[in-house]
């Protein structure tokens, strides 16, 4: 019988068979052993694997952590937050200057011109007024700095995302799937936090071949070059080949043909089997 | 649910471009499905569910831009969570070096009026299809996981894996025939079948 696939005992199981449907269950159920085990399977499976208490959290915790990984950052309102701050920071240290200017050059002219008061106050006595008045409106509170401004004129930080305790195991794989999923902007942003993260990881070391590779997609040769030089650097690997072939298109993408000829024949004789030796020969070819 | 009847379909869309509200939105929502999926597939409370579960997320939100919409966005996060734990499951066997009772060890207690017996014969028959999933291809593992597991039909595991009825059809006849083949030779179940009159052996 064609139905042993499901549909009517998915039907039956969820409770939404009809009496017919619940007839032909029963004299199908009877005969067929196929749907007798599936149903008996389905039944030890049913209770495995529910909801705990502490899943709200959980889930809280991983929705922090793939925020913290794969978010990013809201750019527009810290953009508008920031732009007035400094605006109004180079305004004052500005205004700082020119006072401390003109009051030092006041004070030179007033030496020149007339004698010194008996009770002379002392202006500005550094030689160096400028940075000591940005100093000053620097250590000052924004609160300070903004009279009559209020909390929403404050400029606030860029919101604190929870630090990612994610493992470099799964940035890597993340960073894979990103790549395989289309996503090379995605995947080339989760390579780099990866060898941030976690510079003397495995995964870190093997994720320089492929973040080259993204680069290299992406049209970034130079910093794809970085990445592979920086794989062979650390001894190389199962990944040499493809870090040398790598490293070959960026300098092809440089312009640099004496050292891509250089490296190509490096890999033709250190793989000379590999697929990539193929392509580096018919290049060498080209070169030549 | 087809993703253009989908009431999530435009959140995931947002999230694929790393909206930090529309990411914790999806995941806040089908986290706590996930989370169930992983755990049934690693056979109840587990200590690496939750570090499962989380490379699963990161996998699914990395995956939604390539994500075509053949199936409702929830199923699409089971099916990542599905695959994920299936392969969790065949590390762990080979990081861990044990068989199939230690990883499998029961955490399912049923309560009311299940008996001890019935208890049994149910952890020895999930113990046996854990066995099997961790063997079978992985394409054929995930049909059948889908089937057994969580109730799919063929028509829902065909639009979840993105494949033909028939392709399903195929690989969930595969699935069985090896899973009563497996069940017809586990002598734990044997014994224990051999004390419950009311059943007899598939076979």
């Amino acid at each position: 019988m064609k139905d042993c696939g499901g549909e009517l005992l998915g039907r039956v199981r969820s409770g939404v068979a009809s009496e017919q449907d619940k007839t032909a269950f029963d004299a199908h159920w009877m005969s067929c052993e196929s749907c007798r085990m599936t149903l008996e399977v389905m039944d030890d499976f049913d209770a495995l694997g529910e909801a705990e208490s502490g899943d709200g959290e959980r889930v809280a915790r991983m929705s922090a952590r793939v925020v913290a990984t794969l978010g990013k950052p809201a750019r527009m309102p810290v953009r508008l937050a920031v732009g007035p701050w400094l605006l109004m920071v180079a305004a004052v240290a500005f205004a700082g200057v020119a006072i401390a200017g003109g009051a030092y050059l006041l004070t030179h002219r007033t030496v020149a011109q007339a004698p010194p008061p008996l009770s002379a106050a002392p202006t500005i006595r550094t030689p160096h007024p400028t940075v000591e008045v940005q100093t000053e409106r620097l250590d000052a509170s924004p609160d300070q700095e903004v009279e009559g401004g209020n909390d929403a004129s404050v400029p606030q930080e860029p919101a604190a995302f929870v630090k990612a305790q994610v493992s470099a195991a799964a940035l890597y794989r993340a960073a894979n799937d990103a790549r395989r999923g289309g996503n090379p902007a995605l995947a080339i942003g989760s390579y780099q936090r990866l060898q941030q993260q976690y510079p003397g990881s495995a995964e870190a070391r093997a994720s320089r071949v492929s973040l080259g590779g993204s680069l290299l997609k992406s049209g970034s040769a130079a910093a794809a070059l970085a990445q592979f030089d920086a794989y062979l650097a650390s001894g190389g690997g199962q990944l040499t080949a493809e870090a040398l072939f790598g490293r070959a298109q960026a300098l092809r993408a440089l312009g640099r043909s004496a050292e891509e000829v250089q490296n190509l024949r490096l890999l033709v004789g250190s793989y000379p089997d590999s697929a990539y030796a193929t392509h580096a020969k018919r290049r060498l070819q080209e070169l030549h | 649910v087809h993703r253009a009847q989908d009431p999530r379909k435009a959140v995931a869309g947002r999230a694929s471009e790393g909206d930090p509200e529309a990411i914790r939105e999806l995941v806040m929502e089908l986290g706590g499905q996930m989370l169930r999926t992983v755990r049934k597939v690693l056979g109840g409370p587990h200590p690496d569910a939750e570090d499962v579960t989380q490379e699963a997320v990161l996998s699914f939100i990395s995956a939604l831009r390539g994500f075509r919409g053949d199936c409702s966005v929830a199923h699409f996060a089971r099916q990542v969570a599905l695959r994920r734990a299936l392969h969790a499951r065949r590390h762990f066997r080979v990081r861990d070096k044990v068989g199939d009772q230690e990883l499998d060890a029961d955490h399912c207690t049923y309560s009311g009026d299940v008996s001890p017996l019935d208890t049994a014969i149910s952890r020895e028959r999930r113990a046996v299809v854990f066995s099997l999933l961790d063997q079978l291809p992985q394409a054929t593992a995930e049909a059948l996981a889908l089937h057994f597991m969580f109730g799919y039909t063929v028509a829902e595991i065909a639009m979840t894996l993105g494949v033909p009825p028939d392709t399903v059809w195929s690989r969930l006849k595969l699935g069985k025939q090896a899973l009563r083949k497996a069940l017809a030779q586990s002598e734990r179940l044997s014994d224990l079948l051999l004390n419950d009159p009311s059943r007899r052996r598939l076979s």
